[in-house]
């Protein structure tokens, strides 16, 4: 790096001068007044010419400091740039996870109403074929065939019920719910307690699905890993969100270890296509409690 | 003589139910409608004894059909015949004044017997829903209907 001139040396030339001034060294100073006056000079000299290095020191640094501060604007407008691209992406990638919960919702209401309303009107009739024929003539393979099929008819309510929740959309969510952990109770033997308000807020469909969804799955991992004594639900909700909590005290699991789980990614996002959250507390022998947070939006009515 | 009426969108089923219960000696299918508007208009002609309904038909089900009834055909009891057997929706129909909920699939003798308990003016419930939601369904029904239904042994 530049130092400048040499200033040191000149300024060690005047004080010896000056110091003779002092120790009155009378020929001297009258011998070196001439070159003292010449020192001065020269020192004069060097302080301008350190004066000029220092300005261009200092314009230099200016300059450096600019172009600090214009790269450092460019990272910052490059940087928002990026966050901005990326909340796109995000609400992209979250318009498209809505679309195809919408889309697989669509279907599984289709089969579940083909399945309730054509299949099962075929079994009811094959029932009233199978008694038709045991007016006439009953045997052990009519009695079979009956068992068979009323199982079917069985199977074909549950399953339609499961895909497409016609409770829900008549009744709302806490009578579909009602329905949901009287049927869960009784298949499982698992006791729930279900704690809600009387009432809740008006849910837009798509919300109060979600929000069933949720449930419906929490309450399959409930009855697959979790062994509990008992499970807990609750529901309430605001003027614009509903919160839900499904809390078991069965077994938990090692929250690192739920790549596998496709059904916790599901559930994830449900709550993030409508914006919402949800959270998963668990751990090994600790139980697990899932909640979510859902807002929405109410469009007043006339 | 128990006259009745059947109404539900699936032909098949009500051909299946038609001709079983015409082997009853005293009962006679008098007429049947593919929809609930229809099934209503029948009812107010023939006046029958028992209206045998679905519950899902489009717009117009078997609950809405139950209300219609019950207002002009008072005489006319409604059973309703229904893959269904969810307790909210027999307690809807029970409140709109239905008199009895059987499901597709039991067997017809179950049927039959629904009919004639509920001409006899009682009301009937399939003992594979009673047997599933226990006598909590009946306490939940006596509130939105008069008459208790009977509970099979």
């Amino acid at each position: 790096m530049d130092t400048g001139p040499d200033l040191k040396e000149q300024y060690r030339r005047l004080e010896e001068i000056i110091r003779a001034l002092r120790n009155q060294e009378v020929d001297t100073v009258i011998g070196t007044k001439g070159i003292f006056m010449l020192r001065v000079k020269e020192t004069e000299d060097a302080l301008r010419e350190q004066y000029r290095w220092l300005e261009s020191l200092l314009a230099e640094r200016t300059k450096l400091v600019e172009h600090l501060q214009a790269q450092q604007e460019l990272l910052e407008r490059q940087g928002e740039h990026l966050e901005q691209l990326v909340e796109e992406r995000t609400a992209e990638l979250r318009r498209l996870s809505h679309r195809l919960i919408d889309v697989q919702e669509k279907e599984r209401n289709l089969i579940g109403i083909e399945l309730h309303d054509q299949i099962g009107q075929y079994l009811t009739y094959t029932t009233l074929l199978i008694d038709q024929m045991a007016r006439k003539h009953e045997s052990q393979e009519l009695t079979n065939a009956r068992m068979a099929v009323q199982e079917a008819i069985g199977k074909i309510r549950n399953l339609s019920a499961l895909l497409s929740p016609r409770l829900l959309r008549s009744d709302g969510l806490l009578i579909a719910l009602d329905s949901f952990v009287e049927e869960y109770t009784r298949n499982t033997r698992i006791e729930v307690d279900f704690i809600h308000e009387e009432a809740l807020h008006d849910l837009p469909n798509d919300v109060a699905l979600a929000c069933y969804r949720i449930i419906q799955e929490s309450f399959t991992n409930v009855a697959r890993h979790a062994k509990p004594g008992k499970v807990e639900l609750r529901l309430s909700s605001r003027k614009h969100s509903v919160h839900l909590e499904v809390a078991d005290d069965g077994a938990g699991f090692d929250p690192q270890r739920t790549e596998h789980s496709t059904g916790l990614t599901g559930m994830r996002e449900r709550a993030l296509a409508l914006n919402g959250v949800l959270t998963i507390e668990t751990g090994l022998g600790r139980g697990t409690r899932v909640s979510a947070d859902i807002p929405f939006t109410i469009e007043e009515t006339q | 003589m128990i006259t009745i009426v059947l109404v539900d969108d699936h032909q098949l089923v009500r051909q299946g139910v038609k001709s079983l219960l015409n082997l009853e000696p005293d009962f006679k299918v008098i007429g049947e409608a593919s929809n609930g508007i229809d099934g209503i208009a029948l009812v107010e002609r023939l006046h029958p004894d028992i209206l045998l309904s679905d519950l899902m038909m489009g717009d117009f089900g078997g609950i809405d059909v139950t209300r219609a009834v019950c207002k002009s055909c008072p005489k006319t009891k409604t059973i309703i015949l229904s893959m269904y057997g969810d307790p909210v929706y027999i307690k809807h129909a029970l409140k709109e004044g239905a008199r009895g909920w059987v499901l597709k699939g039991n067997s017809i003798d179950e049927l039959v017997a629904a009919i004639r308990t509920v001409d006899a003016g009682e009301c009937y419930i399939s003992q594979e829903i009673t047997d599933q939601h226990g006598g909590l369904i009946v306490g939940a029904i006596a509130g939105v209907s008069a008459i208790v239904p009977r509970l099979l042994p």
